[in-house]
């Protein structure tokens, strides 16, 4: 019998190669594809360095149209007078992202589960929820925090953010934004004790060009989240300073 | 330097509405002049202005109870039937019109301020989330995370590990747990500001506190039951200083996966009620 030596190399790469298949897309018990793993970002992360204003990420100002430069321009102006009285974060309304990330450098826990993930703010217990979904439901806001669907990207956190307040400020600097703004954050581990949040910013309102920043932070696994109550701390806050000046005169 | 103006009283009180529990259903008063006794001057004028439109008879519940239905719909994962696995959210049962289904007490009820209207110490301010709300469950290493997205109430208990000395009273207290079996011990002291207990009295439309003092001290035992479906939550109360007999409420939950409540917005007093509010009485 004659073997058919071209066949049977033929049959035995077809073979082998019937064995390598390409990585299926699973699907996860909350309907959104996925690809691998899911990371764990979970614990308490605080910023690398302290920030108080936005940068793109090649480190220039963001690019706001002339209108909403202005509202920047007055805002920046009242905060060297040291007129706070614009600011929400004042009267203790909702921050919203990315200024959370920075608000006077304080730590934030995440938590997540197989269908959320919290982003647990100190600065008053804030809480922002990101539900593993695949679509945005046509909920009634808008919400400080924005409405707001996750989904994993290999081992990275996609968090899309629709619908979202306009009064919010994106940095402790008072950086404008829209009702038009469209946030797509990315969450991943660069190694296991940094978390870089990569953050694209879409607002034709408001910016001339979409553009992007990123943040750093840093594992603290021995620190813990303490209990800030907004309003009580600017009451004691405001206490002291007409204690102050009462002393003074 | 230009600063916000502030009052110069030791506390206010506002009553401008319902607290911010997702299933409670309690009548709201009007705020009145006389209710505004002291408030941040910001809020003032908010507060006066708007307090004619905040007169709602369901309030918060209704709105709450909305969001929950229009909440995204998740395909979400059951619940896992490791014993000492409690993540997941769980719905409260004990605040719906059923009354002392889910839940029981024992012991005698303590000098508990029973209100039969909203009544807020501080409004805003954090009460104690020893409340049957809708609960989030994280459990990571050493530490779970209980979130209650009403009121921004987040409680962690850090197990094995001993109380903070000397310890910070705070709304939400110093927890520290261990696992007897599957049975979730907490151990809780340094509790502050008044502890909402709702207990047997809510459905009659009362709200319950228990004035904290130093030596409050909260045990509670929490477990899965019904082949995890439902979480058993028993909260007792002792405080030796006070000679406060044992009190003992329990309540039950329902595993909820995906479901969330509204973004809580309390400081935003001109939306009070949330998002879902009706625009007419913004």
């Amino acid at each position: 019998m004659k073997i058919n030596h071209q066949l049977c190399a033929c049959v035995a790469a077809i073979l082998l190669l019937s064995g390598c298949k390409p990585d299926t897309v699973e699907q996860s018990a909350a309907g959104t594809a996925v690809s691998g793993k899911p990371a764990d970002l979970s614990g308490i992360w605080q910023l690398a360095k302290p920030i108080t204003a936005l940068t793109t990420t090649d480190g220039k100002a963001p690019p706001l149209l002339p209108e909403a430069k202005q509202l920047y321009d007055q805002r920046q102006a009242a905060r060297a007078k040291g007129d706070l009285s614009e600011d929400p974060a004042q009267l203790c309304k909702p921050l919203g992202e990315p200024r959370a990330f920075l608000e006077m450098g304080w730590p934030f826990q995440i938590a997540q589960s197989q269908d959320r993930v919290d982003i647990l703010y100190q600065w008053n217990r804030l809480d922002h929820v990101i539900p593993i979904l695949a679509e945005h439901e046509p909920l009634k806001g808008p919400f400080y925090f924005g409405e707001s669907i996750g989904s994993w990207q290999g081992d990275t956190l996609l968090v899309d953010v629709v619908n979202i307040r306009p009064e919010s400020w994106l940095d402790p600097t008072g950086l404008p934004h829209s009702d038009q703004l469209h946030m797509v954050e990315r969450l991943r581990l660069t190694d296991s004790n940094t978390l870089e949040v990569s953050m694209h910013f879409e607002d034709p309102a408001t910016y001339s060009v979409p553009w992007d920043t990123v943040l750093t932070f840093t594992r603290k696994p021995d620190l813990k989240i303490a209990e800030d109550v907004c309003l009580e701390r600017i009451d004691l806050r405001d206490r002291y300073w007409s204690l102050n000046n009462a002393l003074k005169k | 330097m230009t600063r916000t103006k502030v009052s110069k009283a030791d506390k206010f009180f506002m009553l401008v509405g319902m607290l911010c529990l997702s299933n409670a259903q309690a009548q709201i008063t009007p705020a009145t002049e006389e209710d505004i006794v002291e408030a941040p001057g910001a809020f003032q004028d908010q507060l006066r202005g708007k307090a004619d439109k905040l007169n709602v008879s369901k309030g918060r519940s209704a709105q709450a109870a909305k969001a929950e239905a229009n909440a995204p719909k998740v395909q979400a994962p059951k619940q896992s039937g490791a014993p000492t696995d409690l993540t997941g959210t769980w719905r409260g049962g004990g605040l719906s019109a059923q009354g002392g289904k889910d839940m029981t007490v024992q012991g005698p009820r303590p000098g508990l301020r029973v209100n039969t209207k909203v009544e807020t110490s501080r409004i805003c301010y954090p009460y104690s989330g020893l409340v049957p709300a809708t609960t989030t469950i994280y459990q990571q290493g050493d530490l779970i995370t209980l979130v209650q997205d009403s009121q921004l109430r987040v409680r962690r208990i850090y197990l094995n590990a001993q109380h903070a000395q000397p310890v910070v009273p705070s709304y939400g207290g110093d927890s520290v747990g261990h696992w007897e079996g599957d049975t979730l011990v907490v151990d809780t002291i340094g509790l502050k500001g008044p502890l909402q207990v709702l207990d047997l009295d809510i459905d009659k439309g009362n709200w319950n506190f228990l004035m904290t003092t130093p030596t409050l001290h909260v045990v509670e035992r929490i477990k899965k039951i019904n082949d995890g479906e439902q979480l058993e939550h028993q909260i007792t109360f002792d405080d030796a200083a006070t000679k406060m007999q044992t009190y003992t409420i329990t309540h039950t939950f329902k595993y909820a996966p995906g479901v969330r409540s509204n973004e809580d917005e309390c400081e935003d007093a001109s939306e009070y009620f949330g998002p879902q509010y009706p625009a007419e009485l913004r």
